[in-house]
């Protein structure tokens, strides 16, 4: 008996402990082994945060190069030459930030439930139907025949030399949480990585819904609702600028290619129409100093650990200070002595959508050009955390890209034609490489040249003077609305005939308003001879031209304020036309809510309250409004006309049937619809009043600062922050100014930045999250760039030696 | 007095041990070496199990504690948002009880396998 019962507790005891050490998954969800995780010796409470000074001799240096850190946690890269400088940079940054470059080229390329467990199987599955795996794939393939691939690889070495140093017991907190651990880094994740920006910036199209809504209403109609150009343009590329090119490139679409019948209602998602970037240089001309000032904020979604990774890298060619996005090599947005450099989305539509028409149920071929064509199938395998066996998807490769979207019919599908997918022809890893390289203005826009998608408004200023945007990457040649609709995939004319040769693309170099500014608008005017379709910025940018256009004598602190601007131009322009009727409705709160917003300033500050009842009743202007396109929606997908669109029929045409009720038997016009409105969100806000007295913008709206893994207890949550989408601190929900950068070009030049975290990827440490603070105040931090080892080692808080080791 | 003193001293080296052996190896090695110690040299399963549950308890707690003040408390912070809002405190107690628990069940089965092979080796 007492041999049976120790057996018995002897099983138990084992199956405990291998429960415990992670041998055994007896959760579906992915739960940390407990007893591992729990060890204070190797587990969650052995944190790695204050990592003293560290010796490495690694062969992938050439000679002794050293990683100095700052009091903020900036690595001071010291190497002799490009190549150990980029060694060194994979190194840096993996040291801070592996999980996040990990976990990134894992979500890009479908394989989270490898680690996340079933959770993520559908994200997963829509990131190999979207082709991700396959557009990097292609990217590396191309890569690995160019002549500076070595650099990138250089750049691979670095990373993998950290993980080949790293033990187990320091692996960052998430790998102990997840029970994984890191992979070896290679040229694919960093392709990956590069992908899941570019499904960012030039992913997720509207084809689907501008072609319902086409199909669904009077010609006439669409076109008065859904215009392409606003009637004052303020383009990237001023007006001014003519096009005068010899040849033009390209065949324009018969419009019989666009799809007539509705699309079913699919699942599919667009664009965040929040993201994107502001980016201006003051020439010496207009500020203060009589040196360029250049500036920089791309609005992209906030996270923990920040997208965005800074650092200074000096070799003894240049002196290079900046931000990049982990996992990939060079300086994305950044300065060196002679040039400051950096990005806005440019948001030209480069992804279209293609009804396939498939020969049988099988859909392994379809019709194109009359003739059957074989399908190739690409078989993806997941693999799930817990589950023995990968689930098999097999994606249909058509002459247009994979098939996106099944329908339930077998008879058609949707397949996606993204430029993503192409193999580069040039050498697009070298752009940020070669940027910290450059030397003037000119220098930049060779180096610059590469690059390939997703397309960037490409900012420069150079201590020269030369101030200028180049509208940069690779572009289809379109005309009159190719690809603003779904297209018929029967017919192979129906794709892209051509791209727009490079000395095509749209250029500003000093103009004679002595400034240049990009805020994701439309890149070029209706001069250009190409066409430009994409969901274009329409507020934003116009405060920040008016604003530079009204000053002079600029200075440092004026763009400080300026990039922390939260005044609305949209929340203006539709106060501006309240009906004075509105004045009467107060609701149950008695507050005066009109005359409080026409002395309102338009500025979405947190403390305000003015904003939140803006948003309600411009909420419910859309919905009263849009009422017929509410009822479309029901069935299909369909798109509502942009806010200026609203505010110009408004002012334009108060009668036109948009603003009718459907359900009543009077006819509304724009000041019923208005005044209908008003009242709305006076109710509503009442309520919200109700609930919190004290409720303003920043509990409004808060602002959340999420983990990767979505894990609050990694995340920030409920920050209360000025800004709106509208605003040059284009605050969303999750979104915003993600690096803020000022460098004013004076001698020697002097820089400041910020952003919304830290610079380590751990959660322990007093550098994760440390930053969040002084960028909700809108406060800067100097950015040291002395190029002298001396000098920043005398500040370090910590480093990192690298020695040869001969191999 | 000499006895007691020489147990006393004998019992802290292994102790030493045991913490030298969580520092440097797995945390599951620590049950297995309790395992055999215990198997080898205690004859009582119920104070086998006290003194190595007390003292791996000890240690998990305290060595959590300490780790946890070098980041100003931010493990036990993020472990307690974890586990829907437990008082700090309680992270440290969790933690010590799963070392304690592993190790107090392992001395306890050392002893129970001595008695049934039954074979008496008094602890030296």
């Amino acid at each position: 008996m007492q041999k049976v019962s120790f057996i018995i507790q002897c099983v138990l005891f084992v199956l405990v402990l291998l429960i415990g050490n992670g041998n055994i998954h007896p959760f579906s969800k992915p739960v940390p082994p407990f007893a591992k995780f729990s060890d204070p010796f190797k587990g969650v409470w052995n944190h790695n945060v204050h990592q003293n000074n560290i010796n490495i001799t690694a062969t992938g240096v050439s000679a002794d190069a050293k990683i100095y850190y700052d009091d903020r946690w900036i690595p001071h890269i010291f190497a002799s030459n490009l190549e150990d400088a980029l060694f060194l940079q994979g190194y840096a940054e993996a040291q801070n930030r592996l999980f996040q470059m990990d976990f990134i080229s894992r979500a890009a390329a479908g394989e989270l439930s490898a680690v996340m467990g079933a959770a993520t199987l559908e994200y997963d599955l829509e990131k190999r139907r979207r082709g991700m795996k396959y557009a990097a794939e292609n990217a590396v393939a191309a890569w690995e025949k160019m002549p500076q691939y070595h650099l990138a690889q250089k750049y691979i070495d670095g990373v993998n030399t950290y993980i080949e140093n790293l033990k187990p017991e320091d692996y960052p907190l998430e790998y102990k949480l997840l029970h994984t651990k890191p992979e070896k880094w290679t040229a694919l994740k960093s392709a990956l990585v590069f992908k899941e920006m570019s499904l960012t910036l030039c992913g997720r199209n509207s084809d689907i819904p501008f072609s319902n809504t086409k199909n669904s209403l009077d010609s006439t109609l669409f076109a008065t609702w859904y215009p392409e150009y606003e009637d004052i343009e303020n383009p990237v590329v001023p007006v001014h600028i003519p096009y005068d090119f010899d040849t033009l490139f390209g065949t324009r679409q018969d419009p019989a290619a666009f799809v007539t019948t509705p699309i079913e209602k699919v699942n599919f998602e667009t664009r965040n129409p929040g993201i994107g970037s502001n980016q201006w240089t003051v020439g010496k001309n207009k500020t203060l100093s009589g040196a360029n000032i250049f500036c920089n904020d791309p609005h992209l979604g906030l996270g923990l650990p920040s997208i965005w990774f800074e650092q200074h890298i000096v070799t003894p060619e240049f002196n290079a200070y900046g931000v990049s996005f982990p996992g990939f090599p060079g300086i994305m947005i950044g300065f060196n002595e002679y040039i400051a450099w950096g990005e806005t989305n440019v948001g030209q539509d480069v992804e279209d959508i293609f009804l396939i028409e498939w020969t049988d149920a099988s859909r392994t071929a379809y019709l194109l050009d009359g003739k059957q064509t074989k399908a190739t199938q690409r078989i993806e395998k997941i693999y799930i955390k817990g589950k023995n066996e990968p689930l098999s998807d097999t994606i249909p490769y058509t002459v247009w890209g994979p098939i996106y979207k099944k329908s339930n019919d077998t008879k058609s599908d949707l397949a996606i034609r993204w430029l993503a997918h192409d193999a580069p022809k040039t050498e697009e890893y070298m752009t940020f490489i070669d940027a910290m390289n450059c030397k003037s203005y000119q220098e930049y826009l060779k180096s610059t040249e590469p690059f390939t998608t997703p397309a960037q408004n490409f900012g420069c200023a150079a201590v020269s003077g030369d101030i200028g945007i180049r509208v940069n990457g690779v572009f289809p040649a379109k005309y009159n609305q190719d690809g603003r609709f779904v297209e018929y995939g029967n017919q192979s004319k129906n794709g892209w005939s051509a791209f727009i040769p490079k000395e095509q693309n749209p250029h500003v170099l000093n103009p004679e308003e002595n400034f240049v500014a990009s805020a994701n608008q439309r890149s070029a005017s209706k001069n250009y001879p190409y066409y430009f379709t994409g969901n274009f910025e329409n507020y934003r940018n116009k405060t920040i031209n008016q604003t530079l256009r009204s000053s002079e004598k600029i200075t440092v602190d004026d763009m400080k304020k300026m990039q922390f601007d939260a005044y609305s131009a949209k929340a203006a322009e539709f106060i501006s036309v309240l009906p004075a009727s509105c004045a009467q409705i107060k609701g149950t709160s008695d507050i005066a809510w009109y005359s409080k917003l026409k002395s309102w300033n338009a500025q979405y500050r947190r403390q305000a309250q003015e904003p939140v009842f803006f948003e309600l009743y411009l909420k419910h202007l859309r919905k009263s409004t849009y009422d017929e396109l509410e009822i479309l929606q029901e069935k299909m997908a369909v798109t509502t006309p942009k806010d200026w669109v609203l505010f110009k029929m408004i002012t334009q045409q108060p009668n036109n049937p948009l603003f009718n009720i459907k359900k009543t038997s009077s006819v509304e016009t724009a000041t019923d619809i208005q005044m209908l409105s008003f009242i709305l969100a006076a109710k509503e806000m009442d309520s919200l009043l109700t609930a919190d007295p004290k409720i303003r913008w920043g509990t409004f709206r808060p602002l959340d600062i999420n983990h990767l893994t979505r894990v609050p207890a990694l995340s920030t949550q409920n920050l209360e922050a000025d800004g709106c989408p509208d605003a040059i601190n284009a605050k969303g929900n999750a979104f915003g100014p993600s690096w803020r950068m000022i460098v004013h070009q004076t001698k020697p030049l002097e820089a400041y930045g910020v952003y919304p975290g830290g610079q380590s990827g751990n959660p322990f440490s007093p550098y994760y999250k440390n930053m969040i603070q002084d960028w909700l105040e809108g406060r800067y931090h100097i950015l040291t760039y002395d190029p002298s080892p001396k000098n920043i080692s005398s500040k370090s808080i910590s480093s990192v030696s690298f020695t040869t080791k001969k191999s | 007095m000499k006895k007691d003193n020489n147990q006393i001293l004998k019992l802290v080296s292994y102790f030493f041990i045991l913490t030298g052996i969580s520092w440097f190896t797995f945390w599951w090695v620590v049950p297995v070496v309790v395992f055999i110690i215990s198997y080898l040299f205690f004859q009582h399963a119920g104070k086998a199990f006290l003194l190595h549950f007390l003292f791996l308890f000890l240690l998990w707690f305290a060595t959590s504690y300490i780790k946890d003040g070098q980041v100003d408390g931010a493990v036990s912070a993020f472990l307690a948002s974890l586990s829907g809002g437990l008082p700090k405190v309680m992270t440290y107690v969790i933690s010590g009880l799963i070392g304690g628990a592993f190790a107090g069940w392992a001395a306890y089965l050392g002893v129970m396998l001595r008695r049934i092979v039954a074979v008496n080796k008094p602890l030296r």
